[in-house]
Parts: structure tokens; C-alpha cells; sequence
């Protein structure tokens, strides 16, 4: 099972904000958000709740369970 | 003339030592304070200077063993990945409630550390053989090991952050 992410489509809603903007705004590095958007890195609940927060979302809004045949819950 | 070589490093260590700790006790009490941050750029910038130094380390070490440690060299090469360091504590001085470094950085630097030492004990197992053959003798593990640890560490940590 893996996480996928809706943050590439949350940043162009909000007025196409920038990766590094985005990661100024949550504390991290633009490389974290470039590779959370990517699904290679799992952020933890904290940065996944600062993220929802940011985008006034819900964690789910954003984030998303993939299913081993590749299927979204 | 080694004699005299061994002076002038010692006497350049012992003034690079004096300038980062005298740096490191009075910048935080200066204006410069405010513009001390850690940054993406400054974490890339560590691990290639090790990355460097441990490559620079370990020619020295193969092509030099008989002056890498006599000479003070390997204290000398490692210099520039050490003042990093120094600044990154200045950081943390400076800005305590901040955080330094973000979790994918330390995820990276905890995997690569693993990696390291995982690949460190099968190069002390080359030097074990090669101080066993006689090919070398004398102190120069330690520096081997030193620069085979930081090259590891740095470079993977560099790998993994620009790649995963």
C-alpha cells in the first residue's frame, strides 16, 4: 500500500503557488515538497497536518491511500 | 624540511582553530546574527565539501601515506568540512526553538548512515588485509577509515536528498 497526493493540484489552486514558497510556508526544504509531490518521500502526520492547515483542507483532502493493484481509497 | 612543513600546518590548524572559536563565541553577538540560517543550499553545500574532502583524503592517504598523518595533513584536509560543521553549531546557537535541518534531511542522513556503516566494515576488512599483506603499515587507518566514513556519509546523504 502506498500514499498518494493531490499537493502539485492544492499549490495551482492557490494561485499557482511556488514549491519553495510552499516550503517556507511549512518549514521545510522545496526538495521535501518536490519529492512528497513526486510520492517518493511519506511526510510525517505533523508536516501532513501542517499541509492540510495550510491549504485549510482536510489531511484526506491532500492525502490518499493507493492500494496494492493501484486503486485509491 | 618535513620538520618544517609539520610547523607551518600546525601553526595554520592552530590559527583556523583560534579564528572558529573566537567566530564562533562573538558572530551570534553581532548584526550579522540575523542573516545565520540554515538552508537548503548550506546542507548541499556541506556534504559536496565532504564529499571533496574525503575524496581529497583518501588520494592523499594511497599517494602520501608516509606524510598524511606525520605532517598533520589529514587534520589540515578536513579543515574546510569542519568549519561547516562549526557554523552549523553557530546556527543552532543562534536560533534555538527553530529546527536545522527538516525530516527529509534527517530520514537521508539516518539512511545514509546505516549505508555508511555497512560499507565502512568491508573497507576496514580491505585495509585489515592489506596491513596483513605489509603493503602498509604504521597509523594511516585511521585517516583511511576517516575519509572512507566521511566520503560515504556525505555522499550518500547528497545522493539521497537530490534523489528520493
Amino acid at each position: 500500500m502506498k500514499i498518494g497526493n493531490n499537493l502539485r493540484r492544492c499549490r495551482f489552486d492557490k494561485d499557482e503557488l511556488s514549491q519553495e514558497a510552499l516550503a517556507e510556508a511549512v518549514g521545510v526544504t522545496r526538495q521535501t515538497i518536490l519529492s512528497i509531490e513526486k510520492g517518493k518521500f511519506v511526510p510525517s502526520t505533523l508536516l501532513a497536518l501542517k499541509l492540510a492547515r495550510f491549504f485549510n483542507k482536510s489531511v484526506e483532502e491532500i492525502f490518499y491511500l493507493i492500494d496494492d493493484e493501484g486503486k485509491m481509497e | 624540511m618535513e620538520s618544517n612543513i609539520e610547523h607551518i600546518i600546525k601553526l595554520v590548524l592552530v590559527f583556523i582553530v583560534a579564528l572558529a572559536i573566537v567566530l564562533y563565541w562573538l558572530l551570534p553577538k553581532t548584526r550579522l546574527a540575523k542573516h545565520f540560517k540554515m538552508n537548503e543550499r548550506l546542507f548541499i553545500v556541506t556534504n559536496i565539501v565532504g564529499v571533496i574532502c574525503g575524496i581529497i583524503g583518501l588520494a592523499v592517504t594511497f599517494l602520501w601515506p608516509q606524510f598524511i598523518v606525520e605532517l598533520h595533513l589529514w587534520e589540515l584536509i578536513v579543515a574546510p568540512f569542519a568549519l561547516i560543521y562549526i557554523y552549523w553549531l553557530m546556527i543552532v546557537r543562534i536560533r534555538k526553538n527553530s529546527e536545522i535541518i527538516d525530516e527529509k534531511q534527517d530520514y537521508n542522513m539516518t539512511k545514509a548512515g546505516a549505508i555508511t556503516m555497512s560499507f565502512s566494515i568491508p573497507a576496514m576488512v580491505i585495509m585489515f588485509m592489506l596491513y596483513y599483506n605489509k603493503i602498509f603499515n604504521g597509523p594511516i587507518w585511521f585517516p583511511y577509515y576517516f575519509f572512507v566514513t566521511l566520503l560515504l556519509f556525505s555522499g550518500t546523504t547528497l545522493f539521497l536528498f537530490k534523489k528520493e
